[in-house]
């Protein structure tokens, strides 16, 4: 026994709940720490001006209030004031996440099959005519630029280019069907969970 | 009027609407719930504020109250739950100040005082309690929330730790060091503080 465990046991003390051979300790303690002693009856005496507060007069006014307050009719509640502000930001957060999950992906690929199809080509897409060449033709006139053949080989080079690109892309789908369904139904969870909370909470408010 | 029902009864009564049947619970309780939102918040104004809150919160959850709980536990776990609340609230919104009176005057206001014949027989003595009753009215306003509510419940109130255990939603072991903690902190406080209480009981055991 000593000073520390009487700090920590003081609630035991105070209420009666030690046992026979701690009390006898604790009383033992006591007769030999001034501190303690002092302590201890320095809190038996604020138990007992606690207990001695006694009643609080109560208002008279407070049951008519309370009677006032249930015969008032109660606010009706307006479901969307409370789901809006509370969904509206879960919702958004849940449509940049889908959208950027299934852009990013899809941007990159595009660069990268962009890239491939330059290097497939070996050669840039609009190939420039010799300088000596220009001018000949007087369609061309003005432009400076390519011969006619030259576009319209271009054109048809990048036609061919998108298309292919457009069926790779495709077939990238098709490899990778998981990627949307994932994030959407990650999403989708995200919102039936907030759903969820939001919609004990209104029960609860 | 005090009821000729009991609980049990009073409570069907109400889940039917009878409005009356709640008035004879309020009669019931009120004293009771009007004296933890007191202490709690150590002004008449906040007190009746929240007791009315009190009242009408168990009014529109009387009907998912199940009996597992005594009434009046549930009762003094929502009046204990909506001081708290407000508490915090106000933490939050540090420019509200308490209400005039609880900064001038002490628990009585304009109500009259009863001065018990013992006390009425020996002025002094009774100047000397009010004095001590005040400081430690102050005292407990300067502890945190936490610990005064389980002081008002244990202390003042004489709930068992079961029942505050109940009230405040948490294991004995926890009241019992929370409530531990807690008076350690009103000494603390009482001793930091001019010790009026001290010297009050030095003079009471020099004189007695």
């Amino acid at each position: 026994m000593n000073c520390e465990w009487i700090t920590e046991h003081i609630c035991d003390m105070l209420g009666g709940l030690l046992t026979p051979e701690e009390h006898d300790a604790v009383q033992a303690h006591l007769n030999v720490c001034p501190e303690c002693s002092f302590f201890v009856s320095e809190l038996r005496q604020d138990m007992l001006l606690l207990q001695g507060l006694g009643d609080v007069p109560v208002p008279v006014d407070l049951k008519l209030r309370i009677a006032e307050a249930l015969a008032k009719p109660k606010p009706q509640k307006n479901p969307w004031r409370f789901f809006l502000p509370r969904f509206a930001p879960v919702a958004a957060a849940v449509l940049i996440s889908i959208l950027s999950i299934n852009t990013i992906p899809g941007y990159m690929a595009s660069r990268e099959q962009l890239t491939k199809e330059t290097q497939i080509d070996g050669a840039p897409r609009l190939q420039m005519a010799p300088p000596d060449q220009r001018g000949a033709d007087p369609e061309v006139e003005g432009t400076g630029n390519c011969t006619v053949t030259d576009t319209i080989n271009a054109g048809a080079k990048l036609g061919a280019a998108t298309e292919e690109l457009m069926t790779m892309s495709l077939a990238a789908d098709k490899t990778e069907p998981s990627l949307w369904v994932v994030s959407s139904a990650a999403g989708s969870t995200v919102l039936l969970l907030w759903g969820a909370v939001v919609y004990r909470w209104y029960k609860k408010v | 009027m005090l009821s000729a029902y009991d609980d049990g009864e009073l409570i069907s009564k109400c889940k039917q609407g009878d409005t009356d049947a709640f008035g004879q619970l309020v009669d019931k309780y009120q004293q009771r719930v009007y004296n933890i939102t007191f202490r709690m918040t150590n002004n008449h104004e906040d007190a009746l504020d929240l007791a009315q809150e009190s009242f009408l919160r168990v009014y529109r959850a009387l009907a998912s109250f199940k009996g597992e709980s005594a009434f009046s536990t549930w009762i003094f776990r929502i009046a204990s739950n909506v001081c708290l609340d407000k508490l915090r609230q106000k933490k939050r919104q540090p420019h509200i100040v308490l209400s005039m009176d609880s900064l001038m005057a002490g628990e009585e206001g304009d109500y009259p005082i009863e001065i018990s014949a013992g006390e009425a027989s020996n002025p002094e003595q009774h100047l000397l309690q009010g004095e001590m009753r005040r400081e430690i009215r102050q005292a407990l306003n300067a502890v945190s929330d936490e610990h005064r509510l389980v002081l008002v419940l244990r202390d003042i109130e004489g709930y068992s730790y079961e029942e505050i255990a109940d009230m405040v939603g948490a294991n004995i072991g926890t009241i019992k060091s929370r409530l531990n903690r807690a008076r350690l902190a009103l000494r603390e406080v009482l001793t930091v503080r001019e010790p009026l209480t001290s010297s009050a009981r030095l003079r009471e055991q020099k004189g007695g």
